[in-house]
């Protein structure tokens, strides 16, 4: 038999990412203690990475999707992974980030006393996040979230001797756990309604019975959306969606910084993607919960994202700590990417929606890469002032013009100033809801943006411009501002590049999340299943 | 009027509903972290439950239904194998209700050591005493 | 004020979810039917006249867990790693070392320890057999490592942990055989692609027997006249090494005693960590 790469590659790269974690103790006996676990977290994440970046691709240029049956079984009957366009891009994206958090990782090494579990961890959540973005299994999708889950609470424990660290790891865990233990419900559900659990056939099940048994839409449309209401629990929970962005503020500051970063610009994203994938891929127009029980749904995360909006950004303006001020632009940010996300209800015209789910896309990637530098760089001000606090802070950055420029771009990118990637990102939102004939929203847009300045300003002024208060201690940085200013230069780069990038994301998201993607997506299952089948 | 299995199977959907709201309302209103962490893990075994119920077979003329395992599979008989595959219950729930013990009796694991860790440092488990973060 | 609202919400969810019960009466109550997909899962769990088609074991749910959903089961298991590796970093700088004088008398009575010292073979014994039975019979390697764990278990509350600790029975050698048990588990799921690579077949992650689409790769479901169900066997018998070598681990680190390990966290408290 013929090898078929880009679909081994596609199974083998979250499973490979398990296998680098239970062998890390092992070897960690062989190699020593305190240096090795990270070169070997670095080494999977760059393994991962460039098998993601393979994967995306491959998928780009053929333009069809890749199915992968685990253990050889046709879909719903074995569990499969399903890329298309949009999760492959999320994926190459997380993988790269991660890349540049365990590089971050070994600078902030010296923190940890045992550094082998804090990598074991790491490398769990990144097999978590990619699980969760690849899978087309909705119950593969239970799992990973839990992978995700305890890693993400075990490393926000990780300085467990702050009571803080501690009693935020408990907020977010008693939670977090109740809310999945609901998807799990939910998932029960969606299997004695649908009989499956394969999001392929889900999708291609919902189309049939929109269009040849509508009799059978009352009954199970009342299921759905129970079901899909306590699945978009969990996923707006780990995005920390208003009004369960409770734990964020308190979560992601007391984690180490590198978790921090990965938290508020990577894990935030998988939520808003698993919204996506069940609100337009599986559940899309055509299914059992529309158009009422869909636009409702839809419309409830818009309002929550508009409120959590404007809740993030002006609860920023009181923040005195840091990385809580960056914590709350985490919550205000997620609330714009939702109101981007809830613009495909009844009656908006698709180029209106594509446009919407594009500027989703975009504003994943420049906050993402934004809040990953920006907490990234407040770390190293953290470190040589020894305090979160903005006053202990003062003048700090100072000493380390790399790094304060990278930060101010950083910032700059958020706050959506021109040559800048937020910027674009920001006017791709406004516009479709202006395409959408939202006109409140796209005003929001303007209006958060503006309240949010406020925040931002006094973040940069205290830590940059500010007169310095007392001697801080200057600390070595091993060339990490370098990697820093990367990451500067990536935003300018995803603002210039704003023409491409642009077309790129429409296509994106026309060919995986309405019209013709699902089709698409439809088809890749079905064809998989076929092959698999082999008769 | 209903049969007694109707009426059996009534009484444990009924128990499960409300023994879910108990539940809930335990994780959310109890201060006490143990007892929070008791209502998660009733949660769980609820939600199990449930997957159960939605996997069974009811006995058909009297002869109560099989568990999943294809016990005659030396005899080699593919009419044996009818048999089983038209009394069984459905084995798929039971995986997952096996994934989903394993998951939440490992979250439960790690819930406690953070609660001993939070007794260790605040010497108390009640969340009240435990509030020194914002929100 | 908030007592009322839980109340509220506790009897709201209770009915909303008896009227989605009630409303889908036929698919949420079960019928002396199965849905298509357990038919499958039946029919197919042993079916030894299609070779490309089976998972060879006819315990169904085990072929599920480990064959046709083996994926999940992977990272089933790995949440259970991560747990316990989360417990550990919370434990860090406890020490699970033996002190240095040792009183002769802890423990329970002598009747007690006579029968403890027979007790925890016959456990180990009827856990192994639960494990490796896994594809013939309910059970598997889960279940079978957490009958394991209550040997140590059970020594712990009637010699003391220091008994444990003085036989090895410590937190890096539990480790070590738990790491040693999931490097299996992974080697299995790669196994058919590892044999494909050598032999130059295509083969499939967490593949078992063969398929139409790898039909030369597969894992033997008889040796030597015994079934054992290909992968299945194997997954089984490292997840039983791992899940017994875990959950001792999670004991030891739950009995410490109080006042060993405060004294020595103290000396740790005093350098404040700022994240």
């Amino acid at each position: 038999m013929a090898w078929n790469i880009p679909e081994l590659i596609t199974g083998a790269i979250v499973p490979l990412l398990a296998v680098f974690a239970f062998t890390l103790p092992l070897l960690a006996k062989v190699f020593g203690e305190k240096k090795f676990p990270g070169i070997w977290a670095l080494i999977a994440s760059i393994v991962a990475a460039i098998m993601s970046t393979y994967i995306f691709a491959v998928v780009w240029r053929t333009g069809k999707d890749i199915v992968y049956g685990f253990g050889g079984w046709p879909p719903p009957i074995g569990i499969s992974y399903e890329v298309d366009p949009f999760n492959a891009l999320i994926a190459v994206f997380t993988a790269w980030i991660m890349v540049l958090i365990s590089i971050y990782s070994l600078w902030y090494n010296r923190h940890f006393d045992e550094p082998e579990w804090y990598y074991i961890l790491l490398i769990g959540l990144e097999a978590g996040m990619l699980g969760c973005l690849y899978t087309g299994d909705a119950f593969n999708l239970f799992v990973m979230i839990e992978v995700l889950g305890i890693s993400a609470y075990a490393l926000v424990a990780y300085h467990k001797h702050r009571g803080e660290a501690v009693e935020a790891a408990i907020k977010y865990g008693i939670i977090g756990a109740t809310a999945t233990t609901l998807y799990f419900i939910g998932l029960v559900i969606i299997y004695g309604v649908y009989g499956t659990l394969n999001m392929g056939q889900l999708s291609l099940l919902n189309t049939e019975i929109y269009y040849q048994r509508p009799d059978l839409i009352a009954s199970m449309g009342v299921a759905t959306l129970l079901a899909v209401s306590l699945a978009l629990w969990v996923f707006t929970y780990k995005s920390a969606l208003f009004p369960n962005h409770f734990w964020l503020p308190d979560a992601h500051p007391e984690a180490p910084t590198p978790v921090s970063a990965a938290l508020s610009g990577l894990v935030v994203n998988i939520g808003v993607y698993a919204v996506a994938r069940f609100m337009y891929t599986i559940f899309g127009p055509a299914s059992t919960i529309a158009p009422y029980y869909r636009d409702a749904v839809l419309t409830a995360l818009f309002v929550m994202g508009f409120v959590g909006a404007f809740v993030g950004a002006i609860m920023m303006m009181a923040q005195k700590d840091l990385k809580r001020l960056l914590a709350y632009s985490t919550v205000s940010h997620t609330g714009l990417l939702y109101m981007a996300l809830a613009v495909g209800m009844s009656g908006v015209p698709q180029a209106a929606v594509a446009l919407g789910l594009a500027a989703m896309t975009y504003h994943v990637l420049t906050h993402g890469l934004g809040k990953a530098l920006l907490f990234m760089s407040s770390g190293v001000f953290i470190d040589s002032a020894g305090t979160r606090d903005l006053d202990g802070l003062a003048g700090v950055g100072r000493r380390y013009p790399l790094v304060s420029a990278s930060f101010i771009i950083g910032f700059l990118s958020l706050m959506g100033l021109l040559p800048l990637g937020g910027f674009f990102s920001k006017l791709m939102l406004y516009q479709a809801f202006m395409e959408a004939g939202m006109l409140v929203p796209a005003l929001a847009v303007i209006v958060v943006s503006a309240i949010s300045v406020l925040g931002y300003a006094k973040a940069m002024y205290s830590v940059v411009f500010a007169t310095p208060t007392k001697e801080h201690h200057e600390i070595k940085l091993y060339g990490i501002h370098y990697m820093l200013a990367l990451m500067a230069v990536g935003l300018i780069l995803l603002g210039v590049l704003y023409p491409w990038i642009s077309q790129g994301l429409i296509h994106v998201a026309n060919s995986s999340l309405i019209g013709y993607g699902v089709r698409e997506y439809q088809d890749a299952f079905v064809k998989a299943f076929h092959a698999l089948l082999g008769r | 009027m209903i049969t007694l299995s109707e009426y059996f199977m009534t009484i444990l959907i009924t128990c499960m509903i409300v023994n879910l709201g108990l539940a809930l309302y335990g994780v959310f209103f109890k201060p006490n972290l143990i007892k929070k962490i008791i209502a998660l893990t009733i949660l769980g075994d609820t939600a199990n439950t449930f997957a159960l119920i939605i996997g069974y077979r009811m006995w058909v003329a009297g002869v109560p239904s099989r568990p999943p395992v294809f016990t005659e599979w030396r005899s080699n008989n593919p009419l044996l194998l009818l048999v089983f595959t038209k009394t069984a219950v459905d084995p798929l729930p039971q995986a997952l209700v096996l994934t989903a013990i394993v998951i939440g009796l490992a979250v439960t694991l790690f819930l406690v050591f953070l609660t001993l860790q939070a007794w260790k440092i605040y010497r108390s488990v009640d969340m009240r005493d435990i509030k020194r973060l914002k929100g | 004020m908030r007592r009322w609202i839980g109340i509220c919400v506790l009897i709201l969810t209770i009915l909303g979810l008896s009227f989605v019960v009630a409303a889908n009466i036929n698919t949420l109550v079960p019928t002396t039917n199965v849905r298509t997909l357990a038919e499958i899962y039946l029919k197919y769990t042993y079916y030894p006249w299609d070779k490309y088609f089976t998972a060879m074991s006819p315990e169904a749910c085990t072929s599920i867990v480990w064959d046709f959903r083996g994926l999940d089961t992977v990272f089933e298991t790995m949440v259970f790693y991560l747990a316990i590796i989360g417990a550990i970093a919370l434990a860090r700088g406890v020490p699970l070392k033996l002190p240095k004088e040792i009183k002769r008398d802890l423990g329970l009575s002598l009747i007690v320890k006579t029968v403890t010292k027979i007790v925890p073979v016959l456990i180990i014994a009827v856990a192994g057999s639960i494990a490796l039975h896994g594809h013939l019979t309910p059970g598997g390697g889960f279940q079978g490592g957490a009958t394991a764990a209550v040997a140590p278990v059970l020594i712990l509350v009637v010699f003391s942990q220091f008994y444990l600790l003085k036989r090895g029975v410590n937190k890096n050698s539990m480790l070590l055989l738990r790491s040693i048990g999931l490097t299996g588990i992974g080697i299995t799921a790669f196994a058919a692609v590892l044999i494909g690579l050598a032999t130059g077949h295509y083969a499939f992650v967490l593949q078992n027997q063969p398929k139409p689409l790898a039909p030369d790769v597969s894992l033997p479901a008889f040796v030597g006249g015994q079934l054992i169900s290909g992968s299945l066997w194997f997954f089984n018998f490292f997840e039983f090494l791992a899940v017994a070598a875990g959950f001792t681990i999670v004991f030891l680190l739950i009995t410490l005693p109080e006042k060993l390990a405060e004294a020595k966290e103290e000396k740790h408290v005093v350098e404040v960590e700022e994240g």
